[in-house]
């Protein structure tokens, strides 16, 4: 066997090439540096900025803006009200949650596919979950009301016995919706626990309960860790239900005193922000906290799956658990929504002579409504297309970065930034950014999409982490041992080989993105409407019909998403969120 | 010149307590050598290999691949693995599912533009030589595990390169199989031999394919030699233990006589070297079961032991023992050259655990050191492996 070789050998045979080998090297170091460098300051300047204009603006006259906030008619009622959303809505999704996940583990083989019905709150738009309640239970015109008040045992009532506008149902819907994302958690950690230690443990001598209560619930300790911690940064900053059903009962929380504060005139940029800062330490401190308790890639441990799986015994009652679940959060709300969308007005009685696709054929023939259509959906398409090549260095650099241990621990932190901080306080952070210097973007769509990639970069790191994490590091190694440079490793290897996942990523990010109601809200200007926010004043006219049609084309749209998603991603791909 | 050189090599690792898996590590390999290293898990073997493939960044030292160098830490040099000319045969195989057996092949010589090589069918050539010819446009998950584990030889030797890395490539395989390519893999190297260094921790892989082996311990190379030497001559007794002297025996000497622990030890004297604790190693067959009372043969010693199990194992009976104070001594019997004391022994009876004091290493208790006094005059024990 002869050596065929290249002129070009990689051998270095003299002194002269090893220098140059060398520098190199070390420039090829300082590049990486930089580089990395030039990314973290990006992602602190989109996370960061608005954070410090809002700060600046609290501060700005001795604290004013503080002044101003605390000193609001009611604040104590805000704040109570503010810690009772939030731990009442993460009692009831930490519970419903699990057991939703217990649920799901116990599904008869037939029913499998029921294990996608718990995450419906996510993929439903949260504006068209809260819309739908009210149709639903509003006092008088309520269509549950309504029936309810057909039983004996209500029927001497006018109105009621819901009423949606109470602060017992903004916790009752908010926990609801949230339920999905404990049901995320633990289900995955579930997952993670194999079938053979709950055997081991029945064997060694214990009951189901006792198996439950020492093997099963220890072991998921970090999932529900992980869980309670999400759902209280949600609750806390929970937005869409208190401003569509509070304004009506006069119930306020700390998000939606801070959006008055903004949507007024004059503006009050300062006390807006002040309202914010305890959301903004609660934020801080929660990801902190969770950092330190779970450690740094514990949360992405992926399950690979090996060794005997036992069916479990499936369960009616688990069947029931979800579809009543997927009945109450997603179901009938849509239903609601799609009746008032096909009658003439809201009524609260149900009849079908007169429905017609009549409040579609205004709705697109108004072009405010097709221009936030094409709003929402470019907006989304262009954070997209930014955030998710942005997400996959992110990923790369949490992953791979080991030399770069400082940039590391900076990026982790700073991408969790969005998801630990309500999108309330950025919407308001980048309102202010953006409409002062450097970079004016107030009234373009920039700062839309800007607002849109910020919020979007943990999702779309986590997303691809998840990925990365999953496809190990030894196809990337076995690449650079063969010759291989880090550019051709990525796009030969590790590319070509995410291509299913990314898509999957792409797809469910822009579901997420057409969702997008809050920082949507906050930076909205007359050119820049979307469909959330187009949803929002068809709500304050009281157009309840045109609203309710909104709802559904959000849906629609959504669901082309999934579609897609799963589609491309396989059925996994929505439990990465 | 030695082709891959090594000096001054460590890799520490930062932690609570930071930990070393390297330490001041100095290795030759010469052109077309196989090096093996020999160790337990947690010994640095993996971190050795890694540095030299530069998937891990050495602490200090300096490596030399072929003509150049690929690391020296007081030069600020370090070489990524892409600018190294070498091979390398991952545990997981790692081959990439996306691509044809052909096109994992090609990788290499793609990657380093080596477009003569590929024009002479240089692809072919390799699947060839590792019997994979037929298996080139097939996908790597329709490849049963052997399979890709020629796959894999075959991209690691493709591009010929300076220096073939192996790590523990034959530990996923089935024992069969990974008999068969074990011996397929000595083969090939006997026929082209490249440079290549194995890192294992089965001694028999170690003992067969290597052509010097390296026997590590916490970070350092405790022996280095041919196979045979180590095999003979284990210069430490964690050397000893490690490649299959698994009987240790701690005796002193004290008024005039050797004893293990309150057990005296009879027959052939041990050339005696009164320092204190010693430490005896024998293989379990070199040692003999014999009746108490019986006499020993003229360069035998013997220990009285209790028979605490026997289990039957086709060719040979495993007889484990006890003797007070020592750990559990282990000796093999060939069914066919045992007699009937030996078939009919079972637990509790009295037997006596007898060895040639030739066939015994000894090794100085303080430090694990080699006695050197005890050589015997003879010609080496006969190899059995």
């Amino acid at each position: 066997m002869t050596v065929v070789r290249d002129e070009v050998s990689p051998r270095a045979p003299t002194e002269a090439p090893r220098r140059g080998a060398s520098t190199q090297a070390r420039s090829g170091a300082a590049a990486a540096q930089l580089g990395l460098a030039a990314l973290t300051g990006l992602i602190a300047y989109l996370v960061v900025a608005p954070l410090v204009s809002l700060q600046a603006a609290a501060f700005d006259d001795r604290a004013e803006g503080y002044r101003q906030g605390f000193s609001v008619r009611g604040i104590d009622q805000i704040i109570v009200n503010t810690i009772g959303l939030a731990v009442g809505s993460v009692v009831i999704s930490l519970v419903l949650g699990t057991l939703l996940a217990w649920a799901a583990s116990r599904l008869p083989r037939g029913l499998q596919f029921l294990k996608i019905f718990p995450m419906l709150p996510l993929i439903l738009p949260a504006v068209a979950g809260v819309v739908g309640w009210a149709l639903l239970a509003s006092p008088r015109p309520g269509y549950l009301n309504g029936l309810l008040r057909n039983l004996p045992f209500w029927s001497h009532l006018v109105e009621g016995p819901f009423d949606v506008y109470s602060i017992r149902w903004i916790v009752f819907i908010t926990g609801l919706s949230l339920s999905a994302f404990v049901y995320v958690f633990v289900s995955s950690g579930l997952a993670n626990i194999g079938e053979d230690l709950h055997e081991a443990a029945r064997v060694g001598g214990s009951g189901a309960s006792r198996v439950f209560f020492t093997v099963t619930l220890p072991l998921l300790r970090p999932s529900l860790i992980y869980a309670t911690g999400v759902v209280l940064l949600l609750s806390l900053g929970q937005f869409t239900a208190p401003l569509l059903l509070g304004a009506n009962g006069g119930v306020k929380v700390l998000t939606t005193q801070m959006y008055m504060q903004v949507a007024q005139t004059p503006v009050q940029y300062g006390a807006a922000a002040a309202l914010g800062s305890p959301l903004l330490i609660a934020g801080v401190l929660v990801v902190l906290t969770q950092k330190r308790l779970l450690g740094g890639e514990s949360r992405f441990i992926t399950h690979t799956g090996k060794g005997f799986r036992s069916e479990s015994r499936p369960s009616v009652l688990a069947v029931l658990v979800i579809l009543g679940y997927a009945l109450v959060s997603s179901i009938l709300p849509i239903l609601a929504l799609a009746y008032v969308s096909l009658s003439p007005y809201w009524t609260g009685k149900l009849s079908f002579e007169h429905l017609s696709t009549a409040n579609f054929e205004m709705l697109f023939s108004r072009p405010e409504a097709t221009d936030a259509i094409v709003n929402s959906v470019t907006y989304s398409l262009a954070a997209m297309a930014i955030t998710l090549p942005l997400g996959f260095v992110l990923a790369c650099v949490l992953v791979r970065g080991e030399r770069h241990r400082v940039i590391r621990v900076v990026l982790d932190f700073l991408v969790s930034m969005p998801l630990g901080i309500p999108a309330v306080i950025f919407g308001a952070g980048f309102l202010i950014t953006y409409t002062s210097g450097p970079l004016v973007l107030y009234g373009t769509p920039w700062v839309v999409v800007i607002a849109y990639v910020t919020l979007m970069i943990p999702f779309a790191t986590r997303m691809q982490l998840s990925t990365l994490l999953a496809l190990g590091r030894t196809y990337i190694e076995a690449s650079r041992v063969s010759g291989a440079g880090v550019i051709r490793t990525y796009g030969t290897i590790v590319l070509p080989l995410m291509r299913s996942s990314l898509a999957g990523s792409a797809a469910l990010l822009f579901v997420l993105l057409t969702h997008e109601f809050t920082a949507s809200l906050l930076v909205r200007s007359p050119t820049t409407r979307v469909m959330g926010t187009l949803l929002f004043d068809y709500w304050h006219n009281g157009s309840y019909p045109m609203v309710a049609s909104v709802a559904l084309v959000m849906t629609a749209v959504t669901a082309c998403g999934v579609g897609i998603a799963v589609l491309l991603g396989g059925s996994e791909s929505l439990s990465k969120m | 010149m030695s082709h891959v050189s090594v000096s001054g090599l460590t890799r520490t690792f930062d932690g609570n307590p930071p930990t070393t898996a390297v330490a001041e590590l100095d290795l030759e390999v010469e052109d077309g050598e196989f090096l093996v290293l020999l160790g337990p898990s947690g010994c640095g073997k993996t971190t050795t290999l890694r540095c030299l493939a530069g998937l891990e960044t050495p602490t200090a030292g300096t490596i030399r691949l072929g003509e150049s160098v690929v690391f020296d830490h007081a030069g600020r040099l370090n070489l990524p693995p892409n600018k190294r000319f070498i091979g390398m045969v991952f545990q997981s195989y790692a081959l990439w599912p996306h691509m044809t057996v052909r096109k994992n092949i090609a990788y290499p010589l793609k990657a380093r533009r080596m477009k003569a090589a590929l024009a002479a069918g240089e692809v072919d050539r390799t699947a060839a030589l590792v019997d994979c010819q037929d298996l080139l446009e097939r996908y790597p998950a329709q490849l049963s595990g052997g399979q890709q584990q020629r796959v894999a030889l075959a991209r690691g030797l493709v591009a010929q390169p300076d220096l073939v890395l192996f790590d523990e490539p034959l530990s996923n395989l089935d024992a069969r199989l990974r008999d068969q390519v074990r011996a397929e893999l000595h083969e090939l190297h006997q026929r082209k031999p490249f440079t290549a260094v194995f890192v294992t921790h089965d001694q028999s892989e170690a003992l067969a394919l290597g052509t010097r082996m390296a026997i590590m311990r916490a970070g350092r190379i405790e022996q280095l030699g041919t196979p045979r030497e180590v095999f003979v001559d284990p210069a430490t007794d964690y050397v000893a233990a490690f490649i299959g002297m698994s009987n240790r025996i701690e005796i002193r000497y004290a008024n005039g006589r050797w004893s293990a622990g309150p057990t005296p030890v009879v027959g052939a004297s041990l050339n005696p070297d009164p320092q204190g604790q010693t430490i005896v190693r024998v293989r379990p067959d070199d040692a003999r079961l014999s009746r108490p009372g019986d006499s020993l043969a003229a360069k035998e010693a013997g220990i009285a032991a209790i028979v605490a199990d026997v289990e039957f194992g086709g060719k040979h009976l495993d007889v484990a023992l006890e003797v007070p104070e020592q750990k559990r001594l282990l000796v093999r019997v060939d069914i066919r050259r045992s007699d009937d004391f030996v078939r009919a022994l079972s637990r509790g009876d009295e037997v006596v655990f007898a060895f040639d004091v030739d066939a015994a290493r000894f090794f100085a208790a303080a430090d694990g050191q080699r006695l050197t006094a005890v050589r015997s005059a003879v010609a080496p024990v006969e190899v059995s492996a």
